[in-house]
């Protein structure tokens, strides 16, 4: 797998493609799960998607503080795996994730910030090969996956999504 | 039980085990706070694999003891169908028990359990000592630069 250090720059470029603002509006919505997970993304390109994220709290697995679950992690790489799908393709479509192997490298601690950036490498017919990386501000890694998802899975499209639930 | 089961994550995901006559039965009741697609109520998948992944655990506990220290190498999981905002059950199997690793796999369902949504195979690394990893410390935010790497 190509590892590679996120874009650091905190927004995306002036020439950012217009379904960029679509797919960055998914995050500054009011998507429960993204904004618990204080998910921003810094860069938005078909070759590769970047995010960054804070570990709630919620995801302490021993009390207050301490180690994250790695469940965590999950969470993060789905939702940006799809998020590369969507930027690959370059139009709306349902997609939904087929399976996700993801390993752990690295445990993390509750309020941390991560960076997870992800491309969609592959398209073969109607699924989408992805493969990503979260790793810690100091590039250290913390996990790494690799997914599969079906594009057109029968779902509303991503651009229904980001204009919410009651549009 | 273990201390997982009182954790935040456990009343995050409002996650039970029950002690049933086939097995140990564990739930989640999701709410909207687990949704990945809005428009058709589904749940995320990563909360899907992070519930599995934690019937995991428990099961590895239930099964060879609640003080067993052991920390998560990877999880392979696969969706079978959409999972929708309504309680979802799992059960986890002890696929192999070796001296150093553990091999659980799990399935969930929501109406029928001859019908699952989701099954994963997630494997352990059984800890001699309190850590997650061996030779690695976590990434704490207190470690971080003050104003981070991104700072102008």
């Amino acid at each position: 797998m190509n590892i590679r250090q996120p874009r650091m720059s905190p927004s995306n470029s002036s020439d950012a493609p217009p379904w960029a603002d679509l797919m960055k509006s998914f995050f500054s919505g009011s998507h429960q799960l993204f904004a618990a997970l204080d998910m921003e993304p810094s860069k938005i390109a078909a070759d590769e998607v970047c995010v960054f994220a804070t570990i709630p709290a919620f995801f302490s697995c021993e009390g207050e503080g301490g180690c994250a679950h790695p469940g965590a992690y999950t969470i993060i790489l789905d939702t940006v795996f799809g998020f590369s799908v969507f930027a690959k393709i370059q139009r709306p479509q349902a997609i939904a994730t087929i399976n996700l192997k993801t390993d752990y490298l690295r445990p993390i601690e509750i309020g941390a910030k991560v960076i997870c950036s992800a491309e969609c490498f592959a398209i073969n017919g109607n699924i989408a090969r992805t493969r990503g990386q979260i790793v810690d501000y100091d590039g250290r890694p913390l996990a790494s996956a690799a997914g599969a998802f079906m594009i057109g899975s029968g779902g509303p499209d991503f651009a229904r999504i980001a204009e919410g639930p009651h549009a | 039980m273990t201390r997982f089961i009182d954790s935040p994550l456990r009343h995050w995901l409002s996650f039970e085990a029950i002690e049933t006559g086939d097995g140990r039965l564990y739930s989640m009741t999701p709410g909207d706070a687990h949704v990945g697609n809005p428009l058709i109520k589904a749940l995320h998948g990563g909360v899907v694999s992070t519930f599995l992944e934690l019937a995991a655990l428990h099961e590895l506990k239930r099964a060879l003891g609640s003080e067993t220290n052991a920390s998560a190498i990877n999880i392979n999981i696969d969706y079978l169908k959409s999972v929708k905002l309504a309680p979802i059950f799992a059960r986890a199997r002890i696929a192999k028990a070796g001296r150093r690793l553990i091999f659980v796999d799990c399935v969930a369902w929501q109406d029928n359990e001859d019908t699952p949504v989701a099954k994963a195979a997630c494997s352990f690394l059984h800890n001699k000592r309190r850590s997650n990893l061996p030779g690695e410390r976590p990434t704490s935010p207190r470690e971080q630069h003050p104003g981070g790497i991104f700072s102008p």
